[in-house]
């Protein structure tokens, strides 16, 4: 039964997943060659001046990149459902209505996360050949809290895409927002390097907020139906 | 599970909340207090201030007189040199001291550091420049140095460490008796400033160092420092005088200039400063330095000679933040504020600020009331929001709006 979930999911994200690939990967792809032009006909000097004194961000068009993965992922998972109310199919299935949503949030999650990793990894493959190491851990702090946003933005979608009322849809969306943008903070790099595990934990914590419009979903039916 | 989800969802609308409502609170109501800029003059041996009064930008003395800007700036020569000489206005002494541009010119300075200055990330590497190319202007150099368990020269345009530099270098560090790794480093990393003196570092002993690089040889000395002063940041000044490096700060929120005659130290009157709390601006002429001490709520001004004997001090306080209006109506409304990004620091933080008054509990109160209105009116079992109706207590119109944008109807 398990694997039947997997598989419905994947053919509802294959597409959105294999497309933020190929996006990320031309972000990514775009950025070094960026770098590399700065370091090879600039001075090289004059370049690390920038980032490493003058705090330039040579990942700064990475920056809402996972937010639009996260988005989109959320979108491509929940749209199909709610079309026509699909998702009460599935719980019809014979598991609990909660682990089938948990289930789901799971393996997008898990999708959402390899995204992620695979843009990680190539940043910090294509960094560690031009710069140092404290480059690239500086590099890292600065853009793992756009990411900790994007996986925070990817449970919200959830949540709101199920919510049953139009009104409540546009209250979370408010809330969301408002949540959500605290991860991209118009700030100096490392800035959120103190608070960085407290925003891990938010984000994490946020992974199982979809319950709740899953329950607001089957209370809504019993009134309807 | 879901009701765990919901509690996580209304800590999110709360911290959302908290955060956004207030910022719109103070960009509406927000009330600067105006600071007065207060100098020292020596025509008159009193300060002197300019101050904004009920919007007006009013120049006064110590005992309330009031000057034209033309007066204002003929008191206050040290300061005003440029326009006095451009109108031919400027004296020839003062207290017999011949009055030459160029000397004034070089002897002037100012130096502010507030507190976001201490509060900032530090460069993750660093460049050293040449102190004496022989060149007219600095250059950035083609390497940054990291100081870990050794010092390492890296290449930018190859991204490879230097072995020959970074083991030059090392032996010198070590020679000196440097324990690694570097604990606070202070400098100018620019190319923009008259000299090179390169850094300033306090290795893991406690130790001061200087480290600079001539002719592409290392040069470090170590400089003897108080056996129990613990330095906590240094401040690298570029000043034309070449009288002192930089200003020391210390555990004890004590001030010390590092002058450039032997390394001695020279510590400054500044009883009272809070580096967190407190921005500090020296201002500099040819006869004396101004120090000011400028809080939330009051002022402290200290001037010292050429020998750094105080002449005299002024101090200025006004009403406290906390009983401006804006302050007050924020007491009413709003239990706290989350502020993620605060103006003493760049670095984000979860930083509460606790509201200045107790007014808000009243507010908290009524809404907990229209909590239990709104239950009454739907027939809702009271003690199952037992926790909902506290999370309102305590939060005021952030756990009221979070409680309601999330509805508890988990037991209907």
């Amino acid at each position: 039964m398990h694997k039947a979930i997997f598989y419905k999911e994947w053919l509802k994200i294959r597409w959105a997943v294999g497309l933020f690939l190929l996006l990320g990967l031309i972000v990514l792809v775009n950025i070094f060659l960026n770098v590399r032009y700065g370091v090879r006909f600039m001075d090289a000097h004059d370049y690390w001046y920038r980032i490493i004194i003058q705090g330039a961000n040579y990942a700064a068009s990475l920056k809402y990149i996972p937010l639009l993965v996260g988005l989109g992922l959320g979108v491509a998972q929940y749209f199909p459902e709610i079309v026509n109310q699909r998702i009460k199919l599935t719980f019809h299935l014979p598991i609990q209505e909660n682990k089938v949503l948990l289930i789901q949030q799971g393996f997008g999650l898990c999708c959402l996360l390899l995204v992620y990793a695979l843009y990680i990894l190539i940043f910090v493959m294509g960094s560690s050949y031009f710069f140092p190491a404290e480059v690239i851990q500086m590099q890292l702090q600065t853009i793992l809290p756009w990411f900790l946003g994007g996986l925070a933005a990817y449970s919200l979608t959830g949540l709101i895409m199920l919510e049953p009322l139009w009104i409540y849809r546009v209250l979370y969306t408010i809330i969301a927002y408002g949540f959500v943008s605290q991860y991209f903070l118009q700030a100096v790099p490392m800035a959120y390097s103190r608070v960085l595990w407290v925003f891990a934990l938010l984000s994490l914590v946020t992974v199982i907020v979809v319950l709740f419009s899953g329950y607001r979903f089957r209370k809504g039916e019993m009134h309807h139906g | 599970m879901v009701k765990l989800s919901r509690y996580i969802l209304v800590l999110i609308g709360i911290m959302a909340a908290s955060i956004a409502i207030p910022q719109i609170y103070w960009t509406i109501f927000r009330e600067a207090p105006s600071v007065p800029n207060v100098v020292y003059s020596r025509v008159l041996d009193e300060f002197m201030m300019v101050a904004r009064e009920d919007g007006v930008l009013v120049r006064k003395d110590e005992h309330g007189n009031i000057y034209s800007r033309d007066e204002f700036e003929a008191k206050l020569p040290l300061l005003f040199f440029r326009q006095l000489f451009a109108t031919g206005d400027m004296p020839d002494t003062i207290k017999g001291r011949h009055m030459d541009h160029a000397e004034l010119s070089t002897y002037s300075s100012n130096f502010t550091l507030r507190p976001v200055d201490m509060n900032t990330p530090e460069p993750v590497l660093l460049p050293l420049l040449e102190a004496q190319s022989g060149r007219v202007s600095l250059a950035l150099p083609e390497d940054f140095f990291r100081l870990s368990d050794r010092i390492e020269f890296i290449v930018a345009e190859t991204n490879r460490v230097d072995r020959e530099k970074s083991d030059k270098f090392n032996e010198a560090l070590i020679r000196e008796g440097f324990a690694f790794p570097a604990r606070l480093t202070g400098g100018l990393p620019t190319d923009r400033k008259n000299e090179e003196e390169g850094y300033f570092i306090k290795d893991n002993n406690g130790d001061l160092f200087h480290l600079m690089m001539i002719r592409g040889e290392p040069y470090v000395a170590r400089i003897d420092i108080p056996a129990q002063m613990e330095i906590v940041h240094i401040e690298c000044v570029d000043i034309a005088t070449r009288e002192y490096y930089a200003f020391l700060f210390s555990e004890g929120n004590e001030i010390y200039l590092l002058m450039q005659d032997g390394y001695q130290l020279q510590k400054l009157p500044a009883d009272g400063y809070d580096p967190k709390n407190h921005r500090l601006r020296v201002r500099e002429d040819v006869l004396h330095k101004t120090i000011s001490i400028i809080g939330d709520d009051h002022l402290q001004v200290t001037v010292v000679d050429d020998k750094y004997e105080v002449v005299d001090t002024y101090s200025h306080q006004w009403d406290p933040l906390h009983l401006q209006a804006d302050h007050i109506l924020f007491g009413w409304l709003f239990p706290f504020q989350l502020n993620l990004q605060v103006p003493e620091s760049r670095f984000v933080t979860l930083n509460i600020f606790r509201s200045p008054h107790y007014f808000w509990m009243l507010t908290n109160l009524v809404l907990v009331g229209v909590s239990v209105g709104l239950l009454k009116r739907k027939n809702r079992c009271f003690k199952k929001n037992l926790i909902d109706l506290g999370i309102v207590l305590l939060t005021g119109v952030f756990g009221f709006i979070a409680t309601r944008v999330f509805p508890n109807r988990f037991f209907d």
